[in-house]
């Protein structure tokens, strides 16, 4: 239930973030390139380059480092807090390492990074995001308002929040994660989505996924 | 063991077929009739000019054979020609357009970009920067400092130098660029269960001449290491571990090398055992530093230049015929030079004496006999002089630090800026920090299309 709350947000403010998102990240995986053993994707049309600037911009991908090190220091996340496979491997270096634009030339033969994001990369980003802002939400919730440090303009374990205390939150995760105030607009299809949410908490890692899957969290 | 070899063996015979279809004088040809082309910047034009990937021919060459009307050689200026006016690969410009443009004929895919204007953007760059360099996002903080600088360029260049000193940078992200010039495999480095050598003495030279100002050329002439705490080695390193031939193999490790016969990258231990392995005649060693470090792929058809009267077919393995003869014409002569150098060798005395990697002069016959760039070099002292003065090096580095940063090549409408970037080298030093604050203000760079 929490999760589909959350995939209800994600879909209200897809008119205004996700569409924006979904384009970049279709025109970004057009011609998808993996590195050498990647474990994650393998597909065809590897060899595509160089790319009509007109038609693909020149965005540049935010990679594995800068992206990790962005949800760190946004979300006050030690990089063991932001996402462990089973409590073990880390997501960033060794479980989504190449789709997130790395590397391993040690143990996997990987002596170069693949030059795209593929359609996984999504899927990664998604998932390092989930547990980021659910475990920054599940450290919040336990220190109280008056302890946390990223959800604290409403209480996480109470009832619902008015509308300025979404939106002074929504506006702390947009100059977190992605350096910058929101507009109005973003603003508002926040609003228009706390409905969704069965919960304050459910509500709180919905903006912050929201919020941390923008397209500007990912390309530059 | 028997896996790289077989490996090596696998690349080489690939690298051999490649070259079977191709024709070195047909990318001489071209290069004489379009002499300004961005596409004939390395001497000679890429085979991808005409092959989508030998054999296979890509749009233009269909085009080129469909008028060519008898033998390649003699009637290839009129097929050319007779094509420019035509748009071989249907991307909307003509072939002459795009060949005069730096662009593509037979790739769809790369298109002139003459009427494509860039605006700088101070605030994206900045973004950029903090994420290529610190491997960091930037911060609110600091773009509303950004925002508010007196001079947001010297604010941004500023944030640059922290950037380039740090351990992401340093320890990190150079290392990453040294992949592909390294090749580790952690099974035969240090710690590996048969080690023939440790290459972790390659990433960190790579990353100390890399970074803090240093003269770039030094990738081809340091003679000395670094160690774990970043500070230089003078003289031969001993190796940590000694001679183990059991359960777990380990033949190789430390800088056994001789100061005066080293020439950075190419002359380590890790370098010499991987690439050279037990050959007489290193061509691999060779192609390998011909690709890692001057950009010149010959598996892709880069950097042929024949010597005449070679291949001499020195270590008899049947390569003196045309098909052969195309690839070894210029590799075998590149790497006469690297044969005074030990590979993997199992004598007593070589396994006791840590002598992967070390030079015998006596080792082959043909070791002064080597040839870069169609000059005659004595040894490879000399071999590696004439690779880090070329333009092919300094292209090289800026293609580096280009497509790390961009994670693509230069597109046609950034060829100016490219040049310039390579070109700057030698006023700097061949500082690769100073060529990364120049290269964040180019418009390939900070630029948004308009």
């Amino acid at each position: 239930m929490k999760n589909l709350a959350i995939l209800l947000l994600t879909a209200v403010l897809g008119s205004g973030l996700a569409s924006c998102t979904k384009q970049k990240f279709k025109n970004a995986s057009s011609s998808p390139s993996h590195a050498p053993g990647s474990k994650d994707g393998n597909d065809p049309a590897a060899n595509k380059t160089p790319d009509d600037p007109k038609e693909e911009g020149m965005l540049v991908w935010k990679r594995y480092r800068a992206f990790e090190k962005g949800l760190m220091a946004g979300l006050e996340l030690s990089k063991d807090q932001l996402c462990q496979e089973i409590e073990t491997f880390n997501c960033i270096d060794k479980v989504h390492l190449t789709v997130l634009g790395g590397n391993d030339p040690f143990e996997n033969g990987q002596h170069e990074r693949a030059e795209r994001p593929s359609v996984l990369t999504a899927v990664a980003v998604s998932r390092v995001l989930m547990a980021a802002c659910s475990q920054r939400a599940d450290l919040d919730l336990q220190a109280g308002s008056a302890g946390a440090s990223v959800f604290k303009h409403f209480d996480l374990g109470a009832a619902a929040p008015t509308d300025a205390q979404i939106q002074a939150q929504a506006t702390e995760l947009f100059q977190r994660l992605l350096a910058r105030d929101p507009s109005t607009e973003e603003l508002s299809a926040i609003v228009d989505a706390k409905g969704n949410f069965a919960s304050n908490r459910g509500l709180a890692v919905g903006i912050c996924y929201a919020v941390g899957t923008h397209v500007e969290n990912i390309f530059i | 063991m028997n896996v790289m070899i077989r490996t090596i063996l696998f690349s080489f015979a690939i690298l051999l077929s490649n070259f079977a279809y191709a024709s070195p004088d047909a990318t001489t040809i071209f290069c004489q009739k379009y002499p300004n082309s961005g596409l004939c910047e390395d001497q000679a034009a890429s085979c991808n000019v005409c092959h989508a990937g030998p054999p296979s021919l890509n749009d233009y060459g269909l085009s080129i054979k469909e008028n060519i009307g008898g033998d390649l050689i003699t009637n290839l200026p009129d097929a050319l020609g007779k094509i420019e006016a035509i748009d071989s690969d249907g991307d909307g410009a003509s072939n002459l357009t795009e060949i005069e443009e730096n662009a593509h004929p037979g790739n769809a895919d790369v298109k002139p970009g003459k009427d494509i204007t860039v605006e700088y953007d101070r605030k994206m760059a900045f973004k950029r920067m903090k994420a290529n360099y610190c491997g960091e996002s930037a911060t609110y903080q600091e773009l509303k400092g950004l925002e508010a600088a007196a001079d947001p360029k010297d604010y941004m260049h500023k944030a640059l130098d922290v950037c380039l000193a740090s351990d992401y940078w340093v320890k990190e992200a150079l290392h990453r660029l040294a992949d592909n010039k390294i090749m580790p495999n952690a099974a035969i480095g240090f710690g590996g269960s048969v080690v023939i050598g440790d290459y972790r003495f390659d990433y960190r030279l790579f990353s100390y001449i890399m970074s803090g100002g240093r003269d770039a050329r030094e990738l081809l002439s340091a003679d000395y290491h670094v160690d774990e705490n970043y500070n230089k080695i003078e003289g031969t390193v001993a190796r940590e571990e000694g001679l183990q031939l059991g359960e777990r193999i380990v033949i190789a490790g430390g800088q056994p090398l001789e100061v005066g016969r080293r020439v950075g990258m190419i002359t380590t231990q890790w370098f010499l055992s991987n690439n050279t392995m037990f050959a007489d005649l290193p061509r691999n060693s060779a192609s390998q530093a011909y690709r890692a470090y001057l950009g010149l792929d010959l598996a892709k058809g880069e950097g042929l230049m024949p010597v005449p009267n070679e291949p001499r077919d020195v270590d008899n393995i049947d390569i003196a015929k045309p098909e052969c003869a195309v690839c070894h014409s210029t590799l075998d002569p590149l790497a006469y030079s690297f044969a005074s150098y030990r590979g993997i060798e199992i004598g007593v005395f070589d396994l006791l004496l840590n002598r992967i990697g070390t030079y015998n002069e006596g080792r082959t016959d043909w070791g002064g006999d080597g040839v870069i760039f169609g000059q005659p070099v004595q040894d490879l002292m000399e071999w590696a002089s004439v690779a880090r003065e070329s333009d092919a090096f300094k292209k090289n580095l800026a293609n580096m630090i280009f497509t790390q940063a961009l994670s693509r090549k230069p597109f046609p409408h950034e060829t100016a800026e490219f040049d310039a970037l390579w070109q700057g080298l030698a006023a700097e030093n061949y500082s690769v920090n100073a060529m990364i604050h120049r290269f964040v203000e180019m418009g390939s760079f900070g630029g948004k299309i308009k």
